[in-house]
């Protein structure tokens, strides 16, 4: 889903409702009530997005609360050059990859991109792959926990890139704006995102 | 003071009629022995989920259930549960509100082999969240303990 | 000079011009598999689409409600009210209210706090060690949790070893 397109219920303006820019410049004034407006509209996209990176619900709860009070806090820099959800998007993504790196940080997770990257060169495809066993049918919540444990395995760039592209549906200039990196670094960032997670998680959806 | 009539009927209401579910929760434990053996039994089903995670953290192949006991959860009330004549447990239990527990509890449990406590711990748990004590050695493997919530 | 890299998953996405399709497919001639890894690269985007969704927010209302508190607290502003001010309350009034906020208060516990297991819950491992003691010197209570596995287990070293004739049962 694109940060500049519309569709769940929660970003849905009612015809009299007042349109975001509206309410950004409201909020610019210093009204905290238009703020909240735009906190109701678009907080289960947030949460949603923010979830998608962190793969902990209290964890993008808290750090969704964080994305807004940074987004209140800089509202006054927003110059319209860009749709307030992509605005506030690019927030929000760089308070949950700044949240994965404290982690890494502080011992929490180690990323094993380097094991991942040194198996893959440039030219390597990860088809066929004989030694991966075939599981038997496996449910949902251990799908959901297998593509948690793969998630948290990539770098905060790669799983970034993974999370904008394969599951909101960005545009490769919409990640590179939000990510505020070339399109040729996310594309190359895909590659090896896509591979390790090709390897991770082949057996789980090769067996659905 | 319309609004405030309205507040109070409203919560009135909700004090009545909402049920205390959840009441029936039930506490279930386990004193298990776990072991490496040539020709491994299948896990019991009551451990059958977590039985491969286990194995693959403490290294043994087998796991069986020597004594299990379960008793209602009385919130607040402490309960003791014997699986065994000698391992035991006093355990209170109160819901756990944080959001991630998704009907949890907050334990504060004592375990005892006879007499003798060998640890006084307070764990959160959930349905499909085990809690294990790895306790002493024994001659045939290793002793374990499991606590789990069946809702 | 567009990278190998970014080129393939260009290739992936569909992103390339005809032009550069074509010549990348050519310079993949030398590799067999790269359509079946095409194939598959598609295949894990689309099972990601279909099973990483996030659970939906709940408690919305009290998400927005705490984000305007922390909003209200970083500003340092109240909000202004021409309402007469609780201490100019007349007391049936003031026990009118007390007693309301109470069952109010009374009301959203019996709610809020969970109450059995939702139906359908995906549940997450949550099991976690808070705090741990043992009156015995020897003996140490370190709580351990293999993320691994998921698996939290209360790890007690140093307990009297139990021979063969040790009764369990």
């Amino acid at each position: 889903m694109s940060p500049s397109k519309r569709t769940s219920a929660d970003t849905e303006n009612l015809p009299d409702e007042p349109d975001d820019l509206q309410l950004v410049a409201r909020s610019q004034a210093g009204d905290q009530q238009a703020f909240n407006q735009l906190v109701t509209r678009y907080r289960s996209r947030a949460f949603s997005m923010i979830y998608n990176v962190v793969r902990n619900e209290q964890d993008a709860w808290d750090l969704a609360q964080d994305g807004f009070l940074k987004a209140w806090k800089s509202i006054a820099r927003f110059r319209g050059q860009s749709s307030f959800y992509t605005w506030l998007y690019r927030i929000l993504m760089n308070v949950a990859i700044d949240s994965i790196r404290k982690k890494q940080i502080h011992g929490g997770t180690e990323f094993d991109d380097a094991i991942g990257l040194r198996n893959i060169e440039p030219g390597a495809v990860t088809l066929p792959k004989g030694e991966l066993q075939p599981i038997e049918k496996i449910s949902d919540q251990e799908v959901r926990t297998r593509i948690d444990a793969a998630l948290v395995k990539l770098s905060p760039e790669h799983r970034a890139v993974i999370v904008l592209r394969e599951i909101d549906g960005l545009e490769y200039q919409e990640i590179a704006d939000v990510l505020d990196c070339s399109i040729g670094t996310v594309m190359s960032r895909l590659f090896y995102a896509r591979k390790k997670l090709q390897t991770l998680l082949r057996d789980v959806y090769e067996n659905l | 003071m319309t609004a405030l009539r309205l507040i109070f009927g409203i919560a009135f209401a909700l004090l009545i009629t909402l049920p205390r579910a959840g009441a029936e929760d039930k506490i279930w434990s386990a004193v298990l022995l776990a072991s490496n053996v040539a020709q491994p039994k299948a896990p019991p089903a009551e451990l059958d989920a977590v039985c491969k995670r286990l194995r693959n953290l403490l290294g043994y192949n087998q796991v069986e259930i020597i004594g299990s006991a379960t008793a209602k959860i009385d919130d607040m009330a402490e309960v003791q549960l014997a699986p065994t004549s000698h391992f035991s447990m006093d355990v209170k239990a109160r819901r756990s509100s944080a959001k991630e527990a998704r009907g949890g509890y907050l334990l504060n449990l004592q375990l005892f082999h006879d007499k003798q406590q060998l640890v006084d711990t307070e764990a959160k748990i959930a349905p499909e969240s085990p809690l294990f004590i790895r306790g002493p050695m024994h001659a045939r493997g290793q002793i374990l303990f499991v606590v789990l919530v069946q809702p | 000079m567009k990278t190998f890299e970014e080129r393939y998953t260009g290739w992936i996405d569909g992103k390339l011009t005809a032009a550069e399709a074509a010549a990348f497919e050519r310079e993949l001639e030398s590799v067999p598999d790269a359509l079946p890894d095409k194939t598959d690269a598609l295949r894990l985007g689309d099972f990601l689409r279909r099973h990483a969704d996030a659970p939906s927010l709940t408690n919305a209302d009290f998400f927005s409600h705490q984000v305007a508190a922390r909003i209200a607290a970083e500003s340092g502003r109240e909000v202004k009210s021409d309402r007469r001010h609780w201490w100019q309350w007349s007391i049936p009034q003031l026990a009118m209210v007390g007693s309301a906020c109470l069952l109010l208060a009374g009301g959203l516990f019996k709610m809020m706090i969970p109450t059995g297991t939702p139906e359908g819950a995906g549940t997450p491992y949550f099991a976690e060690i808070v705090d741990a003691r043992t009156d015995n010197p020897h003996v140490s209570a370190t709580p351990v949790y293999n993320p691994k596995d998921n698996v939290t287990v209360l790890w007690l070293d140093g307990l009297d070893y139990l021979p063969a004739s040790a009764q369990l049962n």
